[in-house]
């Protein structure tokens, strides 16, 4: 199970990609390549999907990646939906004074990566607590990308900013998850801890900072 | 294939940023972040010496320690950036830092949890007051927050791997030099401080 998901993602999703992006004119997939450089181009974005990646690795049942990577999907595709009434919840309760709306789409990912830092340092076993951390991760990320290219959300956005997030993020995620299961279980949870308090120093810090200046 | 490749990566990796249009400051971004604990000395050797002291005391205190460290260190950092209260012979107090860690890894101290995170916390303050005073001056802060976290921890991590494997092979001799070295490097610095 897991040498066949090691060999779709390292193998079939990045030849998908590449051919899709040579037989296609440019103005049809910059877009999508925008989303897919959205996700390399920013390091907390990153830092959150390594997290992310070591709060999953002890998962006892492979099957439990599909219902995760299912969870995501719904949750990432929901928010996108609902981006309009997110919006006017934030607006209606002036969420967006404090930072300032232009920072918005980077704030989250500070919180996001405080909260991902906080479970790490609890390392939960229970899966209720990784898909609590699937749910908030995927709302974020989609929230984020909503906030860099709004748009009305239809299955055409598949392929366009929000498909190449998805698709990076996904493929991201996976590799990282069957790399670090190379590693020894007891190795990974102080490496869990420890990162867990750099990326809740580097979410306060971003955080504060971005108040200040 | 291989030949393929190797051209790909040498390409990949030698490729630079145009210049052209580069804003001059000293602190630019990650690459400067993650830089500054690594060559400053006086930074690394603190930071690799509580992870090597970590690793000596064994037990929880592996990672209760490097993962203390970086928080407060966010705490000095923070204290700097809001200038909210200005520190005094930080300079001094660093080095300082270093002189004790070097001979509590000579002296293989294995002090209560409690006292050794107390112990670092106090150095960690003054390490990331020097990091934070930085901060305001880079041209992309965020980035620069990140690169000298992660440096920061990678340093952390470095130590507590050379720690564990020389605990592991009963090297005391190792932990003696380490701690020497790292005490003489502190004596240096704080003559610095002073000159």
């Amino acid at each position: 199970m897991s040498k066949t998901l090691f060999f779709i993602c390292i193998l079939i999703l990045p030849c998908f990609v590449i051919s899709k992006l040579f037989f296609m004119p440019s103005s049809e997939y910059g877009l999508f390549e925008s989303g897919m450089y959205n996700i390399f181009n920013n390091y907390l974005l990153l830092l959150c999907l390594l997290g992310l990646a070591l709060l999953l690795l002890n998962t006892k049942k492979n099957m439990t990646h599909l219902y995760f990577f299912l969870t995501f999907i719904f949750f990432y595709t929901m928010t996108l939906i609902f981006i309009d009434f997110i919006l006017e919840v934030i607006f209606s309760n002036n969420l967006d004074y404090l930072w300032g709306f232009d920072k918005f789409p980077l704030v989250v990912l500070y919180f996001l990566s405080i909260f991902l830092g906080l479970m790490l340092w609890f390392n939960p076993i229970k899966n209720l607590f990784k898909f609590l951390s699937i749910i908030v991760f995927s709302s974020i990320i989609s929230f984020h990308v909503a906030l860099k290219d709004i748009e009305l959300f239809t299955i055409k956005s598949l392929i366009n900013f929000p498909g190449g997030n998805l698709l990076i993020t996904l493929w991201l995620g996976a590799i990282i998850i069957l790399v670090l299961k190379l590693f020894n279980k007891n190795n990974i949870q102080i490496i869990s801890k420890i990162y867990g308090s750099w990326i809740i120093v580097i979410g306060i810090m971003s955080a504060i900072f971005s108040l200040i200046y | 294939m291989i030949v393929i490749l190797s051209i790909f990566f040498i390409i990949f990796f030698s490729s630079i940023d145009a210049n052209a249009h580069s804003l001059v400051s000293r602190s630019s971004g990650f690459g400067n972040g993650f830089s500054h604990p690594i060559l400053g000395l006086d930074h690394f050797l603190a930071m690799f010496g509580v992870g090597i002291w970590g690793a000596q005391m064994g037990g929880r205190r592996i990672w209760s320690l490097p993962m203390s460290f970086p928080l407060i260190m966010c705490v000095g950092a923070l204290i700097a950036i809001t200038k909210v209260y200005s520190f005094v012979f930080v300079e001094q107090i660093i080095a300082l830092s270093v002189i004790v860690l070097g001979f509590v890894v000579f002296f293989k101290w294995s002090p209560n949890e409690l006292i050794a995170i107390i112990i670092i916390s106090v150095f960690a303050l003054f390490h990331g007051y020097a990091h934070g005073y930085e901060l305001p001056k880079a041209n992309d802060p965020i980035s620069f927050i990140i690169g000298f976290v992660l440096s920061t921890g990678l340093i952390h991590l470095l130590g507590i791997g050379m720690g564990c494997i020389f605990n592991k092979f009963h090297n005391k001799n190792f932990f003696k030099t380490m701690g020497v070295l790292i005490a003489i490097f502190g004596i240096s610095f704080l003559f610095k401080a002073y000159i």
